[in-house]
Formats: structure tokens, C-alpha cells, sequence
């Protein structure tokens, strides 16, 4: 296991380095130079000392390292638009609403996601099975940027019923939540189905059916207990899932969370801004990734089994 | 019980060719075919998809109006006759719209696939046939390729390259073979084992008559389910990146941006927001219900 573990460390660190070399010198592809016109009005002393402020006027594999080295510290630079804030900062401020979104949509997908695609494998082959998966697979096909203007407008401004935007008390929680969730209660619900059909067929249900005990007893202690395992592997797609939603779903709700600043900094070209929650999303990403991998690989010895192959 | 009739226990008529085959035997894509067939949600994915792209072909030229001319004083207007999805705020004709971005979205989706074809059938299916140290380093790096969240630093590629359809097609490019690639290794990886493979190298078969006559039709119809899904996906991505504010430039329109723009005025013109929204769901859909039925057609193992 331990073996495994640091392979997978090992793996993490590579990746991160890839993505923080990746965003450095996408940023160095970036026509012009990050003063604008500002230069123009300036002598080319000035325009020097600004530069080496900035430490430009270094080569650019020394520039590469001092980058890396910021990063590494959690220094990922101010932003353009506003000089006065720092991308930290704007992490600091904002990334609460998004973590209590993001949750708020798991605890949603989880419930609903998994007790449908349950529901569609007991009623294999029936009517019941048949709604859910067609629920599931228009869940799939109805992206979080379609699904969030359509609610806002139609149960928020038409019929009332709750806030169309902002992120004031529980019930502004509601429809974001909901709009963020539906793709990934698609995605868990037909993965819970398979599962559910796979293990419904193994040696140890129809021990269990001969023994006599209660179909009740059956799917909850034996088919849905082991029917989940495998859905942990999907986890991390899910955590793609939900913080690309949350760009979206957090601009068209007015939720006052890291998303929303994102997409900001993406319409005003705010470069740093940019690449800085980039890096910042991407690492919890890989994060959440690996620490998937680690839970698999615990709960399922076969795994870490594969792994060294 | 019913008596049996006495002739049923003669001895049967002998004949010369006793290895005849009642029935022609169906090939695998006729067999596919007819399973597909049976299934209609997929086939009303199919159908619509055709309807869908033949008016995306024909709408725009038929119509007088085009994707970026602006009538200024004809703007916000309601469906009607002449324009059968109304007119956006610079009283540009929505049915025209709409159908352009059908079109940018299939363009879109359909060089996309290509890509996630050509890159991942050759990546997986080399390093699946070759195997050995060469499987072994492109594993590697595919796993590292793999786990880099691709479509925020998509997002990054083209806010630093510039919007616009090529940016869109090679930032899907970066990410979308990955998984094609995994799964041709993984089904090459099996094939290879498998005692027909070595009764065709026994017989002296050459590598490539084994790709060509073994590997390749055993591998296709995976390849033919991965496509479908692929191209939904690359349709999200660009939507999605539309929908942000990096996609396709104006005046172009692709469904996302529609969508996008129909979102920001949807209290006061609804009808911006709805008709992108129906058509693109419906092309979304259209793929994923294809896509799950070729998947039970081309794989009946793979059924649940």
C-alpha cells in the first residue's frame, strides 16, 4: 500500500509540475507585453527599472524558476484589472460560497443519483428502469449552462417560487445546487445501475435468496453495499464535473463564489487572475484525484494490485 | 398429451451436403444493424440527427436573411412568418442563427472526433501491439495527460491564443484522444492474446495483415461507440466555452454563444433563450441516445 501511495504521490507532484510549466509559458506565448500601452509614455529607463521590477529582464529559464518558486509558496501574483487584489486574496473571499455550492450539489447527486440508478436496476427491463434511464441520459444531455437560465427564468421570475439569483439564506441554495447537480446525477445514476446489475448476478446474492432473507435485506445489506464501490472511482470526473459547473452556474445565479470570478477574469482578460485560480482549480482537481485513488485502492485491494503492473 | 405422429421417428433422408446452412448468414454490421433497428430511442436519435443536420444544410441558404446582417429597426421581434424564431436585439434573423450554429457545432464536433480518431486509435494501438518498454513509457505519459484537468487549461490556451474555431478544435485536440487512446489499448491488449491472433502468426501472417484482417474489425465497433460520444462532448466543450466568453467570435454564432446571450435577456425576450436551447439539447441528446444503442449493438457482451 505504501508503495502504491507514493506512486501516486509521485504521480500528483509530475502532473501539478505539468500544468504550472504548461500555464508559464502559455503566458509567454501571450502577444505583447504585460504593460500595454503604458510603455509608450515612458523613457526607456523608466520602462528598464519597471521591468526588472517585475524581474523581465531576466532570462527567460530564470524567469521559469522564479515563477515556479512563487507558486510554490502560494504567491500567484496581483491581478491586472485591479492592481490592489491579489489572487489569494480573491481565493480567500470567494472560494467558500463555491466549496458550499459544490457540496451542497454533491449531497443532492449522491442522494438522487444513486437512488434512481438503484431504482432502474431493480426494475431491470421495465417501465421503471426505462424512465430513469431516459431521465438520466437528458440529465446528461442538458448541460449545467442550459439547465441554470432555464430554472432561474421559469420557477425563479415566472412562477416565484424561489429566488431566481444571489446567495442570501437556504433558499437561494436550492436551484444553484440543483442546476449543478443534474449531470452529475445522470452520470452517478446509470454508473449505479450497471454496478447494481453486475453484482445482482454474483454467487452471493442467490446464497442470500436461499438463505431466505428478505428481498428488503438483500438490496440494502448486500447488493447497494457493494454495488457503491465502483462508484467511487467516478469521483473524480464528478469533481471536473461539478467546478466546470460552478463557473457557469455561479454566473447565471449572481452566487458570489470563485467561479463567477473566474469567468470576470476570463471576459476582461485578466491574465493573472487566469492562470492563477487555473492552477488553483487544477490542483484541487489532481488532489481529488488522488486522494480517489487512494480510497479505491484501500477499499479494494485488486486495485493497487493493477497498479504495479 | 398429444399422440406423436409415427412418421416423426423415420430416419431422415440422406443427404450429400450435410453442412448446408439454412439460413444466409448475417455479417456483424447486419447483425448490428438489425439490433440498432430494434431499438427506438436510438433510432429516433439517428433520424433526428439526420432531419437536424440536412436543415442546418438547407436553412441558411434558403432563407433571405443571413447570420450577421443587422436590421436594427426590425429588433426583438417575436416568431412569426418571416422569421420563424424571431429577431435578436440587432434584429438579426434567430432561425438563421440557430442553423448556423448547428452547423458550427456538428464542424465543431465532427473535426474533433477526427482528431480524437486519428491521435487515439494510433497512440493506444501502438503501444497495445507493440507493447513491452514502449507500452510501458506511453502509459506513463498518457496517465500524467490524463490526470491534468484539460479543459481549464483549455480555457487558458485559448484565452492566450485567441478565440475562435481553430483554437476551439486544437484545445479539444490537447485533451479528447486520451480516452480514445486507453480504450484501444485495453481492447488491443486483449485481442492480442487471443488464440486466433496466434493461429494467424502461427500460419505466418504478417504484423500488418494481422492489424488489417484481425485487430482493426475487432476493434472498430468500440472505436465507432467512442466517436458518437465524442462528438457530443466536443459540442459541450465549445458551448461551454462560448457560453464563458472565449468561443467564437461575433457575429458568428454558435449555440453556446446563443444560448449565452439568450440568457443575459431572458426576462424580456424568452424566445432568444428557448430555440438555441431546445435545438442544442436536442442535438445532445440525439448523440447520447445513438451513442448507448451502438454500444448494445456493435457489443452485445457490453449489454446490461
Amino acid at each position: 500500500m505504501l508503495k502504491y501511495v507514493l506512486q501516486r504521490i509521485i504521480y500528483m507532484i509530475i502532473t501539478l509540475w505539468v500544468i504550472v510549466t504548461a500555464t508559464f509559458f502559455l503566458m509567454k506565448l501571450l502577444p505583447g507585453n504585460p504593460f500595454g500601452d503604458a510603455q509608450m509614455k515612458m523613457s526607456p529607463e523608466n520602462f528598464a527599472i519597471l521591468k526588472a521590477q517585475y524581474g523581465l529582464d531576466k532570462p527567460e529559464w530564470q524567469q521559469y524558476f522564479i515563477y515556479m518558486g512563487n507558486v510554490l509558496q502560494g504567491n500567484f501574483g496581483v491581478s491586472y484589472q485591479f492592481p490592489g487584489r491579489s489572487v489569494v486574496s480573491v481565493i480567500q473571499n470567494n472560494f467558500k460560497a463555491s466549496l458550499e455550492l459544490g457540496l451542497e450539489s454533491l449531497i443532492f447527486s449522491i442522494a438522487i443519483g444513486l437512488g434512481l440508478g438503484a431504482y432502474a436496476a431493480l426494475k431491470h427491463n421495465k417501465v421503471g428502469d426505462y424512465t430513469a434511464m431516459f431521465i438520466a441520459i437528458v440529465g446528461i444531455s442538458i448541460p449545467s449552462f442550459v439547465i441554470s437560465p432555464l430554472l432561474s427564468l421559469y420557477i425563479g421570475v415566472k412562477l416565484g417560487w424561489l429566488p431566481a439569483g444571489l446567495w442570501d439564506g437556504p433558499l437561494h441554495r436550492i436551484m444553484p445546487a440543483f442546476a449543478l447537480a443534474l449531470g452529475t446525477i445522470a452520470i452517478l445514476a446509470r454508473m449505479m445501475r450497471a454496478s447494481m446489475l453486475e453484482v445482482s448476478s454474483l454467487d452471493y446474492i442467490k446464497t442470500a435468496k436461499s438463505k431466505g432473507l428478505s428481498s428488503r435485506a438483500i438490496v440494502l445489506r448486500h447488493m447497494i453495499r457493494n454495488a457503491i464501490l465502483p462508484v467511487v472511482t467516478i469521483l473524480g470526473p464528478i469533481a471536473v464535473n461539478v467546478i466546470t459547473g460552478t463557473l457557469v452556474v455561479e454566473t447565471v445565479f449572481a452566487v458570489p463564489g470563485l467561479g463567477s470570478q473566474f469567468v470576470t477574469a476570463i471576459t476582461s482578460n485578466d491574465y493573472t487572475m487566469i492562470t492563477g485560480l487555473t492552477i488553483f482549480y487544477a490542483a484541487i482537481l489532481v488532489i481529488v484525484v488522488f486522494l480517489t485513488d487512494i480510497a479505491y485502492g484501500l477499499i479494494d485491494p485488486r486495485i493497487r494490485l493493477a497498479g504495479r503492473r | 398429451m398429444e399422440p406423436i405422429a409415427k412418421d416423426k421417428f423415420k430416419p431422415v433422408e440422406k443427404t450429400t451436403n450435410a453442412d448446408v446452412i439454412v439460413r444466409p448468414s448475417q455479417t456483424y454490421w447486419q447483425d448490428a444493424w438489425r439490433r440498432l433497428k430494434k431499438n427506438k430511442l436510438a433510432m429516433a436519435g439517428l433520424v433526428v440527427l439526420i432531419v437536424l443536420t440536412v436543415v442546418a444544410i438547407v436553412a441558411p441558404m434558403f432563407s433571405s436573411y443571413d447570420y450577421k446582417t443587422q436590421f436594427l429597426k426590425d429588433g426583438n421581434l417575436k416568431p412569426s412568418a418571416a422569421h420563424f424564431f424571431g429577431t435578436d436585439q440587432f434584429g438579426r434573423d434567430l432561425w438563421v442563427r440557430v442553423w448556423w450554429g448547428v452547423r458550427i457545432s456538428l464542424f465543431i464536433g465532427i473535426m474533433a472526433a477526427s482528431i480524437d480518431l486519428v491521435v487515439g486509435v494510433l497512440y493506444g494501438g501502438i503501444s497495445a501491439y507493440v507493447g513491452g518498454r514502449v507500452d510501458t513509457i506511453m502509459q506513463r505519459i498518457l496517465e500524467i495527460v490524463y490526470a491534468i484537468p484539460l479543459l481549464l487549461l483549455a480555457i487558458l490556451f485559448i484565452v492566450f491564443m485567441g478565440p475562435g474555431i481553430t483554437s476551439i478544435i486544437i484545445a479539444y485536440a490537447i485533451s479528447g484522444w486520451v480516452t480514445m487512446a486507453r480504450l484501444v489499448r485495453g481492447q488491443v491488449l486483449l485481442l492480442k492474446e487471443q488464440e486466433f491472433v496466434l493461429a494467424a502468426r502461427t500460419l505466418g501472417a504478417k504484423p500488418w495483415r494481422i492489424i488489417a484482417q484481425h485487430l482493426i474489425p475487432n476493434v472498430i465497433g468500440l472505436i465507432i461507440v467512442q466517436i458518437t460520444f465524442a462528438v457530443p462532448t466536443a459540442i459541450f466543450f465549445e458551448s461551454f466555452l462560448s457560453f464563458i466568453g472565449v468561443g467564437i467570435r461575433p457575429p458568428m454564432a454558435s449555440l453556446g454563444k446563443l444560448i449565452s446571450e439568450g440568457a443575459g435577456v431572458m426576462r424580456y425576450q424568452p424566445h432568444l433563450l428557448m430555440f438555441p436551447t431546445i435545438i442544442f439539447s436536442l442535438i445532445l441528446l440525439s448523440f447520447n441516445l445513438l451513442g448507448d444503442g451502438l454500444r448494445d449493438a456493435l457489443d452485445p457482451k457490453m449489454r446490461k
